[in-house]
């Protein structure tokens, strides 16, 4: 039986966890909503982003890699978006299907850099190890990554509410008449769009990769939780992206401690049953996706 | 007239000349024919380049070619030259055996060596049954290839788990600690493992405090770690693999769970240990070989190694090329004792032989009744980051046990391998 | 149809010249019957399933587990697994018969991965990971089918039963009522029918072939494995279908497979970072010839004629590029 130690503990996991997922789902999310594009190499994004913390750490330090690795991976996702264009408008099966041929290759130039032997990433120095609060043993560096996150949760908040150009990205979600109509620069919206998206998965990676091991398949898996974490919180919602991460976060966290087996399944069950019962997620607004 | 007889002279100077030229001409294609080289043996190599093993995969087949070059520069085995080809397994059984049967169908080859995980070594120890072809398994540990789904035509030249927890269990009884908690890793070799640790309790007389699955793609090992340390063992039995062993350390050391017990994980690969660094690469393991042993040949056989893959990611021998190496070179031993490519006199002549040239103290066994390779085993442990002077010596043995008592016995054998008759003859 | 039952055909024959084999050519063949009959789902009525590899595997678990332990033989085990990868595709389809678009492919998806947990789960029987090995081939009406080339035939007998009936299937009138779907969900509601009835229809014989697939792909290995399962292998027989043009010709599945499965095998051969290629190729294909090779091909020779409903579609919804 757990006892209340492992309880706590596996409750703090679920709400690092699902802050991460949160950011990466967002990243997703954007895309997904302003293009209706399913990025399917947004797992190798955040990939990149691990092992660019890994190629600058030497030099930059964890820091430096946390600002640059962003705008590495951002101008990643820009180069993509060159390709991925070219499949707006037609049925989303395409975009997707391009997603999934550049997950292919980045993977493969991923292993034709680092090879394919795993690399561990250390945490910055002054967060390394645990610490002791009453009965609680805990990870300083899994707090440094749930404030981290709720930092960038709510720059991409205030972005995207308080600035004219956020304004536009969630116009362009939503309607593209009336974007054009306004005058507003498709092309380059949806460009910047993308590389934000990249951007968050890379720098999700970042933090991401003193917890798990570098490896060039991480992405592969990083992509199914950002996908179920849209299905359940509902695509072009913001909050939803947030609260569907967390509810990922905590029951993986929590079936970890209860059926540890199963706790990829329970992932996986948790969409199908949203799916099923609502579809647009918790929090999802009507898209063209239904069309 | 004397200008014919002179052009005469000369003409039949040079019909001569010509004469002898095309004479020297024509025979020498010949004995240059003559002298031809016989048709090459192909060698077909399994390793993985890419999944879980891919580092280990690397390594072994770094082993496989050192000796195969080291033969072709002798001139070959039985006077012909040894060509390679290798096929990326994947770490996965189902693309194993597709690429397998190209390298039988289209490449034609004559032998076959590799195989790190368990899962590509069975059905492709099968395959190569019914075939005839000889297969040597140098790095999986599996104790199946060796007992039910052992083949005639099937080599093992690593350890198996048996052999890891029976070394292990009294050594680490004896100086670790009886209490004992065991991590499963939850797939057939993680199982095995763990069946083999339990068998093995009941002799060295430990207590199995508790036992906790680990699911594949784990990656958050807190409710684990806090479980362990709620328990209090002495030692941690960490029967898990791959990369969830690689993420385990990682958390074990961010949460300092690697102070609350002696960490044991049974089997051990180097290539894994030099992606964590000797920080997180911490604990007691069982090996078959370290670059660093003092026995005869072994400076040698590093120094050959370095100079031919210093570009590698891994520039120096471990327990993993070791074995690709000895597995290659004793196969290519075998066809020249026996002196044709005949499945079965090949066969012959790798059952029972002994091989002293191995670099360690005991000579290993090719045991006929299982084809099982006889080997010692050591006991070593991860030094500590500070103990560490130059890059890759990572480990220190701490003791030894000769083969006798580590490999298993004939009466627990379940191995029933395929008559002569049954085994399709290849080769030759 | 006749030409390409012909090439198959003399093909054992032809392959040894162009550095191909046997075994090559007879999973072209089986990963044709998956890919045709999968195409009756997607290209036909246009609903993009993408968990389908697991179908595909648990055909050949059925075939495996049975003839292991249960019955042994040839002809049951492999009935079994038709009749229960459909069985189990009846049961998703009944699940998500009643969507469409993103919904259905992640519901697919998620559909996909719960029964590759489930191979796992059931480790006991399935063998885990690391496969269900020691199958046998017994011999078909008395003759030996261990052997490469027999095998070949045998699998060539099934490829063109299939091919025909898919063909007719394609042309029947069920065949025009999901291509209305595929054109429009809603207008084919309007005018009367029960589009969820159909769609379920036509993802349990999807699966019928994919189960047909997967069992003769387990002999053809001699085991079943869960690698066709898994996420990135059910992407490939989307590609497939996409590269010879799934939306196009009734054919393109066919086209598809053996050029996939021809240029992994080429690819391999010459680098070890073939993926690289093959991820460059797939993103090439979609950005310049997404009809496929035989909408190409088609487009080239009819101009005027050619018609991808889907480029039709969006053009009228006014999408911009």
């Amino acid at each position: 039986m757990p006892d209340l130690a492992e309880l706590v503990t596996q409750l703090l996991n679920g709400v690092v966890l699902g802050l991460l997922y949160a950011i990466i789902a967002l990243g997703f999310m954007l895309i997904l909503g302003t293009m209706e594009v399913i990025n399917f190499s947004h797992g190798v994004l955040f990939a990149l982003g691990g092992y660019s913390a890994l190629a600058l750490g030497p030099y930059v330090g964890w820091w430096g890699a946390l600002l640059l690795a962003p705008l590495i991976v951002g101008g990643v996702g820009l180069l993509l978006e060159l390709g991925v264009r070219r499949t707006y408008g037609r049925d989303p099966l395409f975009g997707l299907l391009f997603t999934f041929g550049a997950a292919l290759a980045l993977e493969e130039v991923i292993r034709i850099i680092w090879g394919p032997r795993g690399y561990t990433v250390s945490a910055p120095a002054f967060v390394a190890g645990p610490f002791h609060w009453g009965f609680l043993f805990y990870s300083k560096y899994r707090v440094l990554v749930a404030l981290l996150a709720v930092v960038l949760l709510g720059l991409v908040w205030a972005f995207l509410e308080r600035t004219p150009y956020g304004a536009m990205i969630k116009a362009g979600a939503h309607d593209h008449e009336m974007v054009r109509a306004l005058g507003i620069n498709l092309t380059r919206l949806r460009a910047v769009v993308f590389a934000l998206g990249a951007a968050l998965a890379g720098v999700a990676g970042v933090i991401a990769a003193p917890m798990w091991s570098l490896k060039p398949t991480v992405g592969a898996e990083a992509v199914m939780p950002a996908f179920i974490v849209v299905v359940i919180g509902g695509i072009g919602s913001f909050p939803g992206a947030v609260i569907g991460g967390l509810l990922l976060g905590l029951t993986s966290g929590l079936s970890n401690l209860i059926v540890p087996r199963g706790s990829i399944l329970v992932m996986y069950a948790l969409m199908t049953v949203i799916l099923l019962w609502r579809p647009r997620g918790l929090r999802g607004q009507k898209s063209m996706l239904e069309l | 007239m004397k200008s014919t007889g002179f052009k005469l002279t000369r003409r039949a100077l040079l019909k001569t000349a010509i004469g002898i030229g095309a004479g020297v001409g024509f025979t020498g294609p010949w004995r240059w024919a003559r002298a031809q080289p016989k048709k090459p043996i192909v060698i077909g190599l399994t390793c993985d380049a890419t999944g879980t093993f891919a580092d280990s995969g690397q390594a072994d087949r770094r082993g496989m070619i050192l000796a195969i070059e080291e033969f072709n520069a002798k001139g070959g085995v039985i006077g012909r030259p040894i060509e390679h080809k290798w096929e990326d397994t994947e770490t996965d059984a189902s693309v194993a055996v597709r690429k397998a049967q190209r390298l039988i169908e289209r490449d034609k080859i004559d032998f076959m060596i590799g195989a790190l995980s368990s899962g590509v070594a069975a059905p492709l120890s099968e395959l190569a049954q019914r075939y005839g072809i000889i297969y040597c398994n140098s790095n999986s540990s599996a104790d199946s290839v060796t007992n039910e789904k052992c083949q005639r035509v099937n080599f093992v030249w690593d350890a198996n788990n048996w052999m890891f927890a029976n070394a292990l269990g009294p050594l680490v009884a004896k100086n670790l600690g009886t209490k004992w908690f065991i991590l499963t890793h939850d797939y057939v070799w993680g199982k095995n493992a763990t069946a083999a640790t339990r068998e093995n309790m009941k002799k060295v007389g430990s207590e199995e405090l508790g036992e906790l699955m680990i699911p594949q793609g784990t990656r958050d090992f807190s409710a684990q770690l806090l479980r362990i340390r709620s328990a209090k063992p002495q030692v941690v039995i960490a029967n898990v693999a791959g990369i969830e062993q690689t993420a385990l350390r990682e958390q074990a050391y961010e949460f300092g769970s690697d102070k609350d017990a002696a960490w044991v994980f049974p089997q051990q690969d180097f290539p894994d240990m030099v992606t964590l660094g000797a920080k997180k690469a911490f604990g007691y393991f069982c090996t078959t070989w370290h670059y660093t042993l003092k026995e005869a040949g072994v400076k040698e056989f590093t120094e050959r190694f370095s100079k031919r893959w210093a570009s590698s990611s891994i520039p120096v021998p471990d327990n993993v090329s070791v074995n690709g190496y000895i597995a290659t070179r004793e196969l290519l031993r075998a066809i020249e004792r026996a002196g044709t490519m005949r499945n079965h006199e090949v066969i012959k002549a790798l059952e029972g032989h002994v091989i002293k040239d191995n670099y360690r103290k005991y000579p290993s066994t090719i045991r006929p009744w299982d084809h099982l390779v006889g080997q010692m085993l050591y006991l070593a442990r991860t030094k500590k980051e500070s103990e560490v002077k130059e890059k890759f010596d990572m480990i220190e043995m701490l003791s030894d046990i000769p083969p006798e008592l580590a490999a298993p016995p004939q009466s627990i054998s379940k191995c029933k391998l395929q008559s002569f008759a049954e085994t399709p003859v290849y080769g030759g | 149809m006749l030409a390409m039952f012909g090439v198959f055909l003399g093909l054992p024959a032809i392959l040894p010249w162009i550095g191909g084999y046997t075994y090559l050519g007879t999973e072209v063949m089986i990963w044709a019957i998956f890919a045709l009959g999968y195409n009756l789902l997607l290209g036909y009525t246009g609903l993009p399933a993408f968990g389908h590899g697991a179908f595909f595997g648990i055909g050949g678990y059925f075939l495996a587990v049975s003839q292991k332990w249960w019955t042994g033989g040839l002809w049951l085990p492999l009935l079994i697994g038709i009749l229960g990868t459909a069985a189990c595709g009846a049961l998703v389809a009944l699940l998500v018969a009643r969507k469409r678009g993103i919904y259905f492919a992640l519901l697919t998806i998620a559909f996909g991965v719960m029964f590759w947990f489930l191979v796992f789960v059931l480790g006991a029987w399935t063998g885990g990971e690391d496969g269900l090995t020691g199958l046998q081939r017994p011999s078909a009406a008395g003759v030996d089918l261990r052997g490469n080339l027999a095998f070949y035939y045998f699998v060539y007998a099934f490829f063109v039963v299939s091919t025909i009936v898919l063909w007719r299937i394609v042309r029947s009138p069920f065949g025009q009522v999901i291509g209305a779907i595929k054109q429009s969900e809603t207008r084919a509601r309007a005018v009367g029918y029960d589009t969820a009835r159909y769609k379920w229809a036509v993802f349990t014989l999807s699966c019928v072939f994919a189960g047909l697939a997967g069992g003769l792909y387990a002999l053809a290995r001699f085991g079943a494995f869960p690698e066709p399962m898994s996420l990135q292998q059910s992407g490939n027989v989307v590609l497939m279908c996409l590269i010879g043009g799934g939306f196009a010709s009734f054919y393109g599945p066919a086209l598809g497979v053996a050029v996939f499965l021809v240029l992994r095998d080429f690819f391999s051969t010459m680098t070890d970072h073939w993926m690289l290629l093959y991820g460059l190729v797939f993103m090439a294909i979609i950005l310049f010839m997404p009809e496929g090779i035989l909408g190409l091909v088609k487009r080239l020779r009819q101009p005027a004629a050619f018609h991808d409903t889907r480029e039709a579609e969006a053009a009228r919804t006014g999408e911009d590029q």
